[in-house]
């Protein structure tokens, strides 16, 4: 008997047919079997070979996909369909268990008790569709950028009123009841809350938590622009009573860039109400101010997270400035470097893929070198014109994702390449004494976001040892144990090409600063 | 989601006004887009798929088929970017590199003995597992239900091709064309190699009423077959190629080493599941210039 399947309109690739044709040939019962798109010569070749129908010839287009099966039964025939099937599912399989619905709706379809969102998609359509799913009683991370401020601000006036977050726009790092979203690392649970208008801050402090045995209970982003006039702090306030309300919660920290005076008043107003421990690390901002407010001020990322730990064992925070090598020791090392160093190597050159872990750096290391020239200068006579085309000056610290180096590319921490050439480029720079450089982990970064650093180091540092120098790179690597990428993993690899690692960007920096002040002394 | 490169007459055609469609199609490295101001349609392509004419090349980690496109849903081109917006997708074009895939960029270095290029093509359908492909028909080894089939067909075409009849041209791919598994059909995709051939044979012939037959006798062949299908021979008629037959034929009609066209074939033969096969087979059956005469 001659059957006949048909799917209208429908188009497979052609190693699926391919596969199809050869499966169904091999069937017991099926004699011959022809698979193919419904055009006039497959119609005449089924009709050559005998497996040709009256619907084959008038009911069939170009357009559609056709099984024709000559074969001893039905039950034959039913076989070969299911052959079908199973093959054409075995795509569609593969592709449901990482199914996306493409539609709001859509997704409440398959989970009307879902309440958090998480949107990335073109800054122009990301405000109604935060909105839509604000409406829906849905929490929202924004991961879009290109938000307006003005929808920013109605977006969360709406969710404050609601008592519904709105983590950013631009916000690239939260975990939400233990479930990392976006760039996040991976962290022990813990009674640490985190709330944070800083992405790579925000991974560099939990994953300093994780590695001191730490671990946290939620990690709030707010977005950066949260502490703003125009927007008030409103998610860094719901954030915080979030974390006061929550019993998992035990000690709060705080992370931020100095907000407005005023903000900040408000803001240190309502942490010391929280009933609970708040370390606040405004990176740079006035220490006096926040322990003002009985709260527990920190002097760095790492400062933050040390703090945080030792609170949350009901043990005394005090400020960590050293070294995990030992005060001597690092000294020794950074002298050591210094006396290796050609005259006229003078310079640090700091080339980061994390916008926080740049800014702190900047703000460690400012008060010794005078200048910092930046694409994210911390005095606007120091910013660097062309960051991304032109060449360093001085000292210089330039932050890759930053949008000068990311309109068209995807971000630093995805696709590291360009500050790879970079860390080459000023290899050669007879000036350039030290290169720094972050490598941020987890999920979301770069499979092996250390490959492409490593083999920059290596390559700029044998190049200057030919010219006669010697160039030291200085890395800290953002991450845990636990990440995909494997914390030790990403340090040793880095280790191996040449570079100094240490375990923090505030340790790093402080190491950088050693050798800069060697190099003074022995000029 | 970043483009890469974009097709120069893609570009061309954006540029010209803003444009609405529709997603037509969506694989795992491919999708189709159809715009009311054209016949065939136009692409977005990811790695490893091959680079084809009208297509943008875009750089992403995540099948098209599992970032929420689907068939049916408004694609718009506007200001160098094309939006999908239902599944949340932006393609920005503006800093793509724009590709020129036109014959007509390959600079043709003086005749050399086509039929040995051939014999290289050969080789190479040779060594492959070409599967049910037309190789055959190059090759002469082995035979399948579609060489059997398609054989006088071609020969009838290759004549009149020749011969410069358009009316015998048309009608002869008419019979030719939509035949074979898979989604372009075999037969399409030989018709494709044979017609780019034939397009650089001509320039290299000074035979000036050529590439209007060549561009005729693709559009009739387009009716005969899937709209995908249709897409590359309409293309093929306009004078483009993909990318990896684009090097092969400059390669071949820049006399380069064999070795070099060995390369260049190897990377035809990867398209598709017998795709790149048949368009081999389609440019090794050109360069032969049997006229319709059959050395096999």
């Amino acid at each position: 008997m001659i059957k006949l399947e048909v799917k209208k309109n429908a188009y497979y690739d052609s190693v699926t047919l391919m596969i199809i044709s050869k499966e169904i040939k091999k069937l017991n019962g099926v004699s011959e079997a022809l698979v193919g798109m419904g055009t006039d010569l497959n119609k005449e070749i089924a009709q050559n070979i005998g497996v040709s129908t009256p619907e084959l010839d008038n009911a069939v287009s170009v357009n559609d996909f056709f099984v024709a099966v000559s074969c001893e039964s039905e039950a034959a025939f039913q076989a070969a369909i299911q052959t079908v099937e199973e093959l054409l599912n075995k795509k569609s399989a593969a592709k449901a268990s990482a199914y996306q619905p493409p539609t709001l709706e859509g997704a409440l379809k398959i989970d009307p008790a879902l309440n958090m969102a998480v949107i990335s998609v073109p800054g122009k359509h990301a405000a109604d569709v935060a909105q839509s799913c604000l409406d829906n009683g849905i929490n929202v991370m924004l991961f879009s950028d290109n938000v307006t401020i003005e929808e920013e601000k109605a977006l969360k006036n709406y969710a404050f009123e609601h008592e519904l977050l709105v983590m950013g726009p631009d916000c690239g790092t939260a975990i939400i009841n233990h479930v990392p979203l976006a760039f996040a690392n991976v962290v022990k649970s813990g009674d640490i809350g985190i709330v944070a208008a800083s992405g790579t801050g925000t991974q560099e402090v939990s994953s300093i938590i994780d590695q001191l045995g730490g671990g946290v209970s939620q990690v709030i982003g707010t977005g950066g622009r949260d502490l703003k006039k125009e927007i008030g702090g409103l998610m860094m306030k719901l954030g915080l009573d979030a974390l006061r309300n929550d019993p998992q919660t035990k000690v709060i920290v705080l992370i931020s860039k100095p907000p407005a005076k005023e903000i900040a008043t408000e803001m240190l107003e309502r942490a010391a109400k929280a009933g609970k421990p708040v370390v606040v690390c405004f990176i740079g901002g006035d220490r006096k101010e926040v322990e003002s407010y009985g709260l527990v001020a920190a002097v760095s990322l790492e400062d933050a997270a040390h703090k945080a730990v030792a609170l949350s064992r009901g043990e005394r925070a005090a400020d960590y400035t050293g070294f995990t090598m030992g005060e001597q020791q690092a000294e020794k090392q950074a002298k050591s470097i210094a006396g290796r160093m050609a005259k006229g190597q003078q310079y640090v050159r700091g080339f980061y893929t994390g916008g926080t872990l740049c800014d702190e750096a900047m703000k460690l290391m400012i008060g010794s070198l005078g200048h910092i020239y930046s694409n994210i200068p911390l005095h606007a006579e120091d910013k660097l014109p062309d960051a991304k085309g032109g060449k360093s000056r001085e000292h210089t610290f330039l932050d890759f994702g930053d949008d000068e180096f990311t309109v068209g590319r995807p971000h630093p921490m995805i696709d590291p390449s360009l500050r790879a050439e970079r860390v080459v480029a000023d290899g050669k720079d007879p000036s350039c004494a030290v290169i720094m450089a972050d490598c941020v982990i987890g999920y979301g970064s770069h499979p092996n976001p250390a490959e492409d650093l490593a083999n920059a180091i290596q390559t700029a540092k044998a190049e200057a040892e030919r010219a006669g120098r010697h160039l030291c790179c200085v890395c800290a690597v953002c991450g845990t144990e636990g990440d995909p990428q494997c914390l030790s993993r990403t340090q040793k690899q880095l280790e191996e090409a040449g570079a100094v690692v240490l375990p923090s960007n505030a340790q790093a920096t402080r190491f950088v600063a050693r050798i800069l002040a060697n190099l003074r002394q022995e000029g | 989601m970043i483009a890469t490169a974009v097709c120069r007459r893609l570009l061309v055609f954006f540029k010209e006004a803003p444009r609405s469609g529709t997603v037509h199609s969506v694989f795992d490295h491919a999708v189709n887009l159809e715009f009311e101001e054209r016949e065939g349609l136009a692409g977005l392509i990811a790695k490893p798929k091959a680079f084809t004419p009208y297509a943008v090349s875009v750089r992403t980690e995540i099948p098209f088929s599992q970032a929420g496109v689907r068939a049916g849903m408004a694609a718009v081109a506007a200001d160098g970017r094309i939006i999908i917006s239902q599944a949340g997708l932006e393609i920005d074009c503006l800093d793509a590199s724009s590709v020129d895939l036109s014959l007509d960029s390959i600079s043709i270095s003086p005749a050399a003995q086509r039929s040995a290029q051939a014999e290289i093509l050969d080789w190479v359908l040779a060594e492959a597992d070409a599967g049910e492909s037309l190789a055959p028909l190059a090759t002469g080894a082995g035979e399948t239900v579609y060489t059997r089939f398609l054989a006088p067909r071609f020969s009838a075409l290759e004549k009149a091709v020749w011969a410069e009849d358009e009316k015998a041209s048309t009608e002869a791919a008419e019979r030719f064309a939509g035949c074979g598994p898979g989604l372009t059909p075999s037969s399409d995709d030989l018709l494709c190699g044979f017609l780019a051939v034939m397009r650089l044979l001509a320039r290299e012939q000074k035979r000036e009423n050529l590439p209007n037959l060549i561009a005729r006798t693709a559009i009739a062949a387009a009716k005969k077959t899937n709209r995908i299908s249709a897409t590359f021979l309409l293309q093929c008629g306009e004078g483009l190629v993909n990318e990896p037959v684009l090097d092969l034929l400059t390669q071949i009609f820049q006399n380069s080493e064999p070795d070099r066209i060995r390369h260049a074939a190897k990377r035809v033969l990867e398209i598709g599941s017998t795709s790149g096969a048949d368009m081999l087979t389609g440019i090794a059956l050109a360069l032969r210039q049997r006229m319709g005469g059959n050395e096999h």
